[in-house]
């Protein structure tokens, strides 16, 4: 397999990226590290925790580097899911995987020591990054395929300290059938007077960044970098960051590394089926320019469901708000709450039918994407993709590890504040794939449709896996509030103000809003029939033919904060 | 398997007041409670429980299945419930019995209490909470469960127990309180209470006749002067049942607050006194006025006779079956004090509990994130990492 050759030039690189200064760009150096194919096994076993801390401590501006190149390349797989490159944005969710924990244990917000300020800058420093851009060459590999496909070539990255005034990185790609030699040279330039500008190198650039967002306000923001002396420009850039969140000028790093991930995690043949965007549907709802404007129900229609539950408050109409549905449903990962096992999505459908009567027209908007293809619904071909990336979404949510028990404040993770932001990329999918992946799961069949036991194996850490996350992700920010609005079409929302609270968590207001009798029904038969796996897994009375589970500790927690 | 070992501390003094603690979803409770068979849930509760009991690195396990049952135990319905028959066959070395899933809680926390882990000690306040929120709606309580509960009545009122910190007596009062709601709410189909109760007569007739001379030397009999002050929570780092304690609301069976007095006072008992516990006059004022002993009294005052002639009319020889045939036949009204209110404690959220469910929580995924490792424990300062378990 060759497997042991790829491991070794993978050591090697490793090495040396904690001995030397690696220039960002050194683009044969980097293009090797990423290309080399690895497991999550091997970088986590050749990246050693001192290794990572030295890299942390010693070498930041490598680090620097190998962050940024690898969040740029998740963000370009995300803009261009090709599944040739689907192997190189493994290898950059690994390492981010591997190193994101390590950023984390120095990214407190108390006592920022020199490296910390580098941590925070790199992670947070949002218009920061522009300087720092990631500088993607068209590789010759890829103009021959398709000139929009991804830039593999992550290959310069200037760190803090090398501040390029890359004046002009605004302007849009030019050529990208530039023979990579030629901007080798130009780069090399630059690297000897970082100060000078130089045409070539814009010309280079059309990075992942660029493709993420519009790159319309680039000017301003490396006007104020340039030719500030670096610390001064810490500074800066730290009050901006303390000044809380983002503004939507340029991301800052850690964002988009959460929210690629989120991303990666419904990406059509590397974590689900290939889906259509429900496009003509998006845009119908964003017509509607005025935020919650407030009219009650007139016509009450209350579902049996509802009042199964106990439930006597109707839902209030609002014009619009974050809506809460999962779409396109089709990419959900297991049937279950909100979902049958025909594939059918039945979040806000009550609604919908209610309407129906109605307003006839909307109907029909409705219904299509209510379905999704059986065929390919739930599939479990795409495990193995969802647990990697579920893994770097868990590690970028492991900040309140640092901090001590006194002084945790759920509300203080800036990295987990952006996961559960209503703004975070496929949140109501993410919510119904992992709480169906845990719920729905049957340990009493566990060889799903004569999947081989390698699948299972598979599966079932997945289902634990997702347990953990979810668990995690319900547990920042402040409790949902369970009271229920829909837009005009039915779909359940949450209102703009509620979700632009400090301490708003997408999860949470989506399990508070679980409300139909069916739906506390599935989720009650889940917990018990995996709690009971725990003595049934193991008493000789019953044919032995159920896997065991390991996470009833996880389960508890869920069960708990569902109570 | 597990590398590691993790330990909760517990803090003292948290730094956040903003953060207000809601249900994660108002309908799932009720909906199990009402629509569900909630002994479905209790079962597996109580075999991790069971099963988990002695292993120190399972006690967070042990915590977060104390809290689901307290919080069920807080509503009337699950106690109704509770009365379900228990019928499954678990793959562990529970006692045998034949009785409802009420039976199963109150023998597995029996089994905790008296051969589980030193580091459940503060956790006992918790248990038998849970036993006395479903007491009043327990409507016929097994041999084996009669039998293990006033054992631990005579286990807590022992001198070892009872002077074993100034507070030491609330585990008591808890228990008394089981008694009570059942005699008082249920004496009919809990003959097997009554009998136990009458068969250790002694044992309550001895904590009612308490003298301060004889505790005081009792206490000193069982805590010599030279030995450590061993107290039993002396060295625990989790704190998590005295902040249950201060979790507890009382509430009556419509859910109204009872007074708050008891709250305050369990508040106070957050702060550790390091000395050694020594009975005082005050104590023991404070003793007899809590422990409500009176309904137990006025039993044994009716029964004993009862027995005694019965025996003596036979010559000694009596059937267990005689007895508990009697005592059906028997009505207590009019013989007992007026019923006290049902009170129930309720789980209330704080800051002190949701932060130990996230150093909880972290703890499992840190130690369940082990292939890879995804996590290095070196910096990590939510809980304590030591790998040498």
């Amino acid at each position: 397999m060759g497997a042991s050759a790829s491991k070794i030039k993978f050591k090697e690189s490793l090495t040396s990226l904690t001995t030397k200064d690696i220039s960002s760009t050194d683009t044969e150096f980097w293009d090797e590290l990423w290309k080399t194919p690895s497991s999550s096994e091997e970088v986590f076993e050749l990246l050693t925790p001192s290794n990572a801390r030295l890299l942390r401590d010693d070498k930041f501006d490598n680090l620097a580097t190998l962050f940024t190149q690898a969040t740029a390349q998740l963000c370009q797989i995300v803009e261009t899911p090709y599944t040739i490159y689907f192997d190189q944005a493994l290898n950059c969710v690994r390492v981010l995987t591997r190193i994101v924990p390590f950023l984390l244990e120095k990214g407190g917000n108390d006592e920022l020591g020199e490296n910390d300020s580098n941590v925070e800058m790199l992670c947070w420093g949002g218009s920061g990054m522009e300087d720092r851009d990631i500088d993607i060459d068209e590789n010759d590999k890829i103009e021959e395929e398709d000139p929009a496909s991804i830039d593999e070539d992550a290959d310069k990255s200037t760190s803090l300290e090398e501040t390029e005034n890359n004046k002009n990185d605004n302007e849009q790609e030019k050529e990208p059938q530039i023979p990579s030699e030629i901007i080798e040279n130009s780069k090399e330039e630059v690297e000897e007077d970082s100060k000078r500008k130089d045409d070539d190198i814009s010309s280079s650039i059309n990075a992942g960044y660029e493709l993420y967002e519009s790159g319309s306000e680039k000017d301003e923001s490396i006007t104020t970098i340039t030719d500030t002396n670096q610390v001064e420009v810490e500074e800066e850039e730290e009050e901006v960051v303390e000044g809380d969140d983002t503004e939507d000028d340029n991301e800052p790093l850690a964002l988009l590394v959460v929210h690629a991930a989120m991303h990666m995690l419904f990406l059509p043949q590397f974590t689900c089926e290939f889906y259509e965007e429900d496009d003509t549907y998006d845009d119908q709802s964003d017509d509607e320019q005025s935020d919650e404007e407030v009219d009650q129900r007139e016509n009450g229609i209350e579902s049996d469901e509802k009042v199964d539950a106990g439930l006597i408050n109707k839902p209030r109409r609002i014009r619009k708000g974050i809506r809460l549905t999962p779409r396109p449903v089709g990419i959900v990962w297991a049937p279950g709450v909100g979902f049958t096992v025909d594939g059918i999505c039945h979040v806000g459908s009550r609604a919908a039918t209610a309407t129906n009567g109605k307003k006839n027209k909307q109907s029909g908007a409705i219904q299509p994407s209510m379905k999704l293809n059986p065929e390919a619904a739930y599939t479990r071909k795409y495990d193995k993709n969802r647990i990697e990336v579920l893994r770097l979404l868990l590690a970028t949510c492991s900040d309140p590890l640092f901090t001590s028990a006194d002084e945790y404040n759920p509300l203080a993770s800036r990295w987990m504040a952006v996961a559960v932001a209503a703004d975070s990329p496929n949140a109501p999918c993410l919510f119904y794939s992992l709480l169906n992946t845990v719920i729905s799961y049957d340990p009493r069949n566990a060889s799903f449709g004569g999947m081989a036991s390698q699948f299972t194996d598979t599966h079932m850490q997945l289902v634990e896996l997702s347990a953990q996350i979810l668990c995690v992700l319900l547990d920042c920010g402040s409790s949902g509030d369970p009271v229920p609005f829909e837009n005009k079409r039915g779909e359940p929302v949450v209102k703009s103000s509620e979700a632009d609270k400090v301490g708003f968590n997408i999860f949470r207001t989506l399990l508070a809003r679980i409300d139909s009798g069916k739906d506390l029904n599935t989720l009650y038969r889940g917990f018990v029939r995996l709690l009971r796996n725990m003595f049934e897994s193991k008493s000789k009375l019953l044919p032995t033919s159920q896997a065991r589970l390991e996470c009833h500790q996880e389960l508890l927690i869920l069960l708990w904060k569902t109570l | 398997m597990s590398l590691y070992y993790v330990r909760m501390r517990f803090p003292l003094t948290p730094t956040l007041s903003s953060h207000i603690h809601r249900e994660e979803n108002p309908l799932f409770l009720d909906f199990i409670l009402t629509r569900c068979d909630v002994c479905e849930l209790v079962v597996p509760i109580c075999y991790l429980m069971y099963v988990s009991r002695k292993d120190a690195s399972q006690v967070g396990l042990i915590h977060i299945c104390t809290f689901i049952l307290l919080k069920l135990s807080g509503e009337r319905s699950f106690g109704i419930s509770l009365n379900r028959q228990f019928k499954t066959k678990l793959p562990c070395d529970l006692p045998l019995f034949s009785g409802s899933h009420a039976d199963l809680v109150s023998i597995t926390l029996h089994k905790i209490m008296v051969n589980g882990s030193q580091r459940l000690v503060p956790l006992y306040s918790c248990f038998l909470t849970i036993v006395c929120n479903f007491s009043p709606y327990w409507r016929s309580m097994s041999l084996v469960a009669s039998v293990k509960l006033v054992n631990l009545f005579e286990l807590f009122s022992s001198p070892k127990f009872l002077y074993s910190s100034e507070r030491a007596y609330q585990n008591l009062k808890l228990l008394i309180e089981v008694f009570n709601n059942i005699i008082q709410y249920q004496y009919n189909g809990n003959q097997h209470l009554v009998y136990a109760i009458v068969r250790r007569k002694d044992s309550f007739e001895s904590l009612v006749n308490l003298t301060l001379p004889n505790a005081f030397n009792q206490c000193n009999t069982a805590f010599p002067d030279s030995a450590k002050n061993t107290n039993f929570d002396a060295e625990m780092e989790d704190r998590a049942a005295e902040v249950a304690a201060i979790s507890m609301q009382d509430v009556d069976e419509t859910g109204v607050p009872v007074t708050e007095t008891a709250t305050t006072t369990d508040k106070d008992s957050l702060k550790k006194s390091t000395g050694r516990f020594v009975p005082t006059e005050e104590w023991m004022t404070e003793l007899k006025s809590t422990l409500p002993l009176e309904t137990v009294s006025r039993l044994l005052q009716h029964l004993v006779p009862v027995v005694d002639d019965m025996c003596q009319r036979k010559n000694g020889v009596v059937d267990e079956k005689e007895i508990l045939e009697v005592f059906k036949d028997i009505t207590m009204v009019g013989l007992l004090p007026v019923p006290h209110a049902i009170v129930i404690r309720k789980y209330q959220p704080n800051q002190y509990t949701s932060i130990w469910f996230t150093a909880f929580m972290w703890g499992v995924i840190f130690l369940r994130s082990q292939k890879p490792p995804i996590f290095d424990g070196e910096c990590i300062e939510l809980f304590n990492v030591s790998n040498d378990e």
